[in-house]
């Protein structure tokens, strides 16, 4: 998945992010939008984008497995490079790595609470391969089904 | 959302550590930073506003240069990575491998 974030807040706050997840399981790309409260020490305000992977513990994940309400505990480093655990009870979880902007200077912690949107259909791997990663998630589709992974 | 692993003890210590070590290494940082202003003309001061990774190289390339015996960056990193290590901590109680 790719992952467009922005938050505001600096001990709490809110945080949005826009997300496409792209199925390797049958090739499907949903897009999605996230928003939700945090708590812990934030940027003030922060911009990052972030790439990272899926995993369904109870079961083949589908694209509508994404929505829902999801615990998340993400941090930050100065540096730029920042992650994200987040995890649903469905048995849903992601983890992400990317690299931000922020408006106080230092590290930073979180823990938040999100809802996601139902998944808005975003065609396939191979509508896709224009985007950044479209050419790796084309990739890893073709392993998967090859059964290398 | 699950209440009882948010309000657990080992949850709420975790999480107040690693903001304390994360404000901490932030109040290290503005320091960092007020001690290279210090050192600098007035056009070249760093500003206290906004946080990127050019202007993070920027500033510990000044603090090595300008204190190359200062400690305040050693000292900014350790809570840094204290306050990372306690997040993944907090992963554990707040459920994340059940």
């Amino acid at each position: 998945m790719q992952s467009l974030n922005g938050s505001v807040g600096l001990v709490g706050g809110q945080q949005g992010s826009v997300q496409q997840v792209v199925n390797y399981n049958n090739g499907q790309v949903g897009n999605f939008f996230t928003g939700g409260l945090q708590g812990g020490w934030s940027g003030g305000a922060s911009a990052s984008v972030s790439v990272g992977f899926i995993y369904d513990t109870q079961g083949q994940f589908n694209n509508s497995d994404f929505s829902g309400p999801f615990q998340n505990v993400s941090g930050s480093a100065p540096e730029g490079p920042g992650g994200s655990v987040s995890w649903a009870s469905n048995g849903v979880k992601i983890v992400q790595g990317g690299v931000g902007v922020n408006l106080i200077p230092g590290p930073t912690g979180n823990y938040s609470y999100t809802l996601t949107s139902n998944p808005k259909p975003g065609g396939n791997v191979w509508t896709n391969l224009p985007s950044p990663l479209g050419v790796f998630d084309l990739a890893m589709y073709g392993l998967r089904k090859a059964g290398g992974c | 959302m699950e209440m009882t692993n948010l309000i657990s003890f080992p949850a709420v210590a975790l999480f107040c550590l690693a903001c304390s070590c994360a404000i901490l290494s932030a109040f290290f940082l503005w320091q960092q930073i007020g001690e290279i202003n210090r050192k600098l003309p007035d056009n070249e001061q760093i500003s206290y506003w906004g946080m990127h990774p050019v202007k993070m190289a920027k500033i510990k390339r000044e603090y090595r240069r300008l204190y190359p015996f200062g400690k305040i960056d050693l000292l900014r990193r350790i809570l840094q990575y204290a306050a990372f290590v306690f997040l993944v901590l907090l992963l554990i109680p707040l459920g994340l491998f059940k």
